[in-house]
């Protein structure tokens, strides 16, 4: 018996059950979508995260008030508040972002101390209101000093960035977004805007650089340091500092270290590479892998119990069948095949109605939270194996139970 | 056994021919030891004819199971179609039932999901024939039984008389040498009867080997061998001229009040 002819035998008798088929396979369309959707947004995380880190600017360091020991296995950290805060009393550090003891004028030591090609620029983070006539936006403020645009390798597309001849006025730089819905059409350049009231001129407009998961790089407000985060203008948050070559990089963080520790205290702050951070974001994938791995097993259970169950109940019920087979002629192997195909068909159709409801739910996703999940062959590909594998898995036994049946018995059966 | 080898055997001269020499047959049931077969010498030439009697649990069906392979001796041998049966493998006994043995039961066993053609193709479908021939040889063998008109009817849509014919068909379409039909007019009115028992004729006329397992005496006298059967033994034989009329001679041993 060929494969069509099976494959033919096992549709007709799933079709003659069309209710308990359905039934049967809802625990495996649920497996499949859980896997599937988990995989997508898994790994949608992870490629938004790295795109994040790789954004921030060629071969980054960033340094950031408060210590965490970058270093650390992630998989290790435990996330219950108490021992967390516990922890942070133990380092003996404030909250960052809270309160910061780096000032602005320390990026003039860093930037002696760095190695050749290096470029460093304090960065405060705050959200600011900007008005324009009519218009007004709430927006992310970035306080920089006029090393900004080199280190994250992005040009003006309007004016100019801001120098230390400005030193003292009150002037910003808009991301391209900020500034189209602004002005529209408008030069903005040398026109005033308010931010939080207070009146600023516009030196330049970014060119657009494109939005990730967190943020939109173009609708932000881009202040020079003297102006000030959300500490004021006396503190900041925290470095950042650009690297030729990823050797540049480790240097720049040891002179990082050596430089602030003099001027701030041991342990009182966290420098770390963009190489760490994307083994930080690695470490976090692999715990969302670990997770989706618990998901799995699970889904695979109740969805493979619901197929066995069904394919017992489907071998006891055509045990006559069975007999009749075997009297034509059929070999124990015909019979194994049969049964075995109807479970992966059950499967196979499971997984890829639960992979079509994986996609309208992700695309929901996507509209409601922004964010958009990774459904490449690799999602699709391993949630129909998946499927598949519980179909055969699950299916064996019964099937072997079917082709071992004695002719005789199974023709004498009665039903 | 390839199927080469099968056809090449089928044409030597023994096709068609059955052969068993002390068989016994012990079933285990719940702990408790039945001897349905105690040392049943039976031989069938190709194209005999014969029919098997005997009280029930005197071990017909056992014979007819163990000469169709669908069942093993507990000990002695079984040749079907010159073939020793007791060596082969299970995959090898299977390609004998598909290629040597057309089976008709009592209870017609055809698949109730699928129409009458498509029953009567199975054994086909075990042989790896592709789909057009398979058709074309299923119709063939309803036109033999005069259903070709209900081909694609579900066995539920037709009477017990045509689910015989149809299984009949079933039994015919792989062109046995063998026929072995256990009770094959005991689930039938007597009209309907007739006709099943006519169309085994006809294929024995044909050259086929026919075993036939009954408890009716007027379907047994249309073999020209009657076996009768009682605790697991051929009890005695008459030879028949095979058309319903006298017996023609008595078999070795004599029992009187053979129950029917």
């Amino acid at each position: 018996m060929n494969l069509f002819e099976s494959l033919r035998a096992s549709f007709t008798s799933l079709r003659a059950n069309k209710l308990r088929a359905a039934l049967t396979m809802s625990g495996i369309v649920m497996g499949t979508f859980l896997v599937f959707v988990m995989y997508s947004v898994g790994s949608g995380a992870t490629r938004e995260a790295k795109k994040v880190i790789t954004d921030l600017a060629p071969n980054a360091v960033a340094v950031v008030y408060g210590y965490f020991p970058v270093d650390m296995d992630i998989s290790k950290v435990t996330f219950s508040p108490s021992e967390m805060l516990q922890q942070m009393e133990d380092l003996g550090t404030n909250l960052p972002l809270i309160s910061s003891r780096f000032k602005p004028e320390m990026s003039y030591p860093l930037q002696r101390e760095l190695p050749g090609g290096c470029m460093a620029t304090p960065l405060s983070v705050d959200l600011k209101r900007v008005e324009f006539g009519p218009r007004s936006r709430n927006v992310f403020a970035f306080a920089t000093n006029d090393n900004y645009p080199a280190i994250r390798n992005q040009s003006l597309a309007r004016g100019r960035y801001f120098t230390r001849r400005d030193e003292g006025r009150r002037v910003c730089v808009l991301g391209s977004d900020l500034s189209l819905r602004l002005f529209g059409d408008i030069d903005p350049v040398g026109r005033e805007i308010r931010v939080n009231g207070r009146r600023f001129q516009v030196l330049g407009v970014m060119e657009p650089r494109g939005r990730t998961m967190f943020m939109d790089n173009d609708d932000l407000l881009l202040l020079p340091y003297w102006v000030g985060g959300h500490l004021g203008p006396e503190q900041v948050d925290g470095f950042l500092v650009s690297a030729p070559t990823p050797e540049d990089m480790r240097e720049a963080k040891a002179a990082c270290i050596e430089v602030l520790e003099r001027q701030v205290g041991e342990k009182t702050f966290t420098v770390i590479t963009q190489e760490e951070m994307l083994a930080l974001a690695g470490d976090a994938t692999r715990l969302v892998n670990i997770m989706s791995g618990i998901v799995t097993f699970v889904g695979l259970l109740v969805g493979g119990i619901g197929i066995m169950n069904i394919m017992l109940v489907a071998v006891s019920e055509r045990i006559r069948e069975i007999g009749i087979r075997k009297a034509m002629g059929a070999r124990a192997t015909d019979i194994l095949k049969q049964f075995l195909l109807e479970s992966l068909l059950l499967g196979i159709s499971g997984g890829v109605i639960g992979i079509c409801m994986g996609f309208g739910f992700l695309m929901m996703i996507e509209v409601i939270f922004d964010f958009p999940p990774y459904i490449g062959p690799a999602s699709i590909l391993i949630a129909l194996l998946f499927s598949m594998g519980v179909g055969v898995i699950f299916g064996v036994w019964p099937a072997m139970k079917a082709a071992a049946l004695d002719p005789v018995e199974a023709l004498g059966h009665e039903l | 056994m390839s199927p080469q080898a099968l056809h090449a055997h089928v044409f030597d001269g023994m096709g068609g021919s059955i052969r068993a020499r002390s068989v016994h047959k012990i079933y285990r049931m719940d702990g408790v030891e039945v001897r349905a077969l105690q040392g049943v010498d039976l031989s069938l030439a190709p194209g005999d004819h014969a029919a098997i009697m005997g009280p029930s649990g005197s071990g017909k069906s056992t014979l007819l199971n163990i000469a169709g392979c669908l069942d093993r001796p507990t000990s002695g041998s079984v040749c079907v179609d010159g073939m020793d049966t007791a060596g082969m493998q299970d995959r090898e006994l299977a390609a004998l039932r598909n290629r040597c043995v057309g089976f008709v039961f009592q209870s017609f066993h055809l698949l109730s999901r699928t129409s009458a053609a498509c029953n009567v193709e199975i054994p086909l479908l075990y042989r790896g024939a592709g789909r057009r021939e398979r058709r074309s040889r299923a119709l063939e063998a309803l036109e033999m039984v005069e259903l070709s008109h209900r081909a694609e009817h579900y066995p539920s849509q037709l009477s017990g008389g045509e689910q015989q014919r149809v299984a009949i068909a079933r039994a015919l379409v792989s062109r046995p040498r063998i026929i072995l039909a256990d009770e094959p007019t005991g689930n039938l009115d007597s009209r309907s009867g007739e006709g099943i028992l006519r169309i085994l004729d006809d294929a024995h006329e044909r050259g086929i080997t026919l075993l036939v397992v009954t408890h009716d005496r007027a379907v047994a006298e249309h073999a020209a061998r009657i076996i009768h059967f009682n605790d697991g033994r051929i009890a005695r034989e008459e030879k028949h001229a095979g058309d319903g009329s006298t017996p023609r001679s008595a078999g070795k041993k004599e029992f009187c009040d053979e129950p029917v």
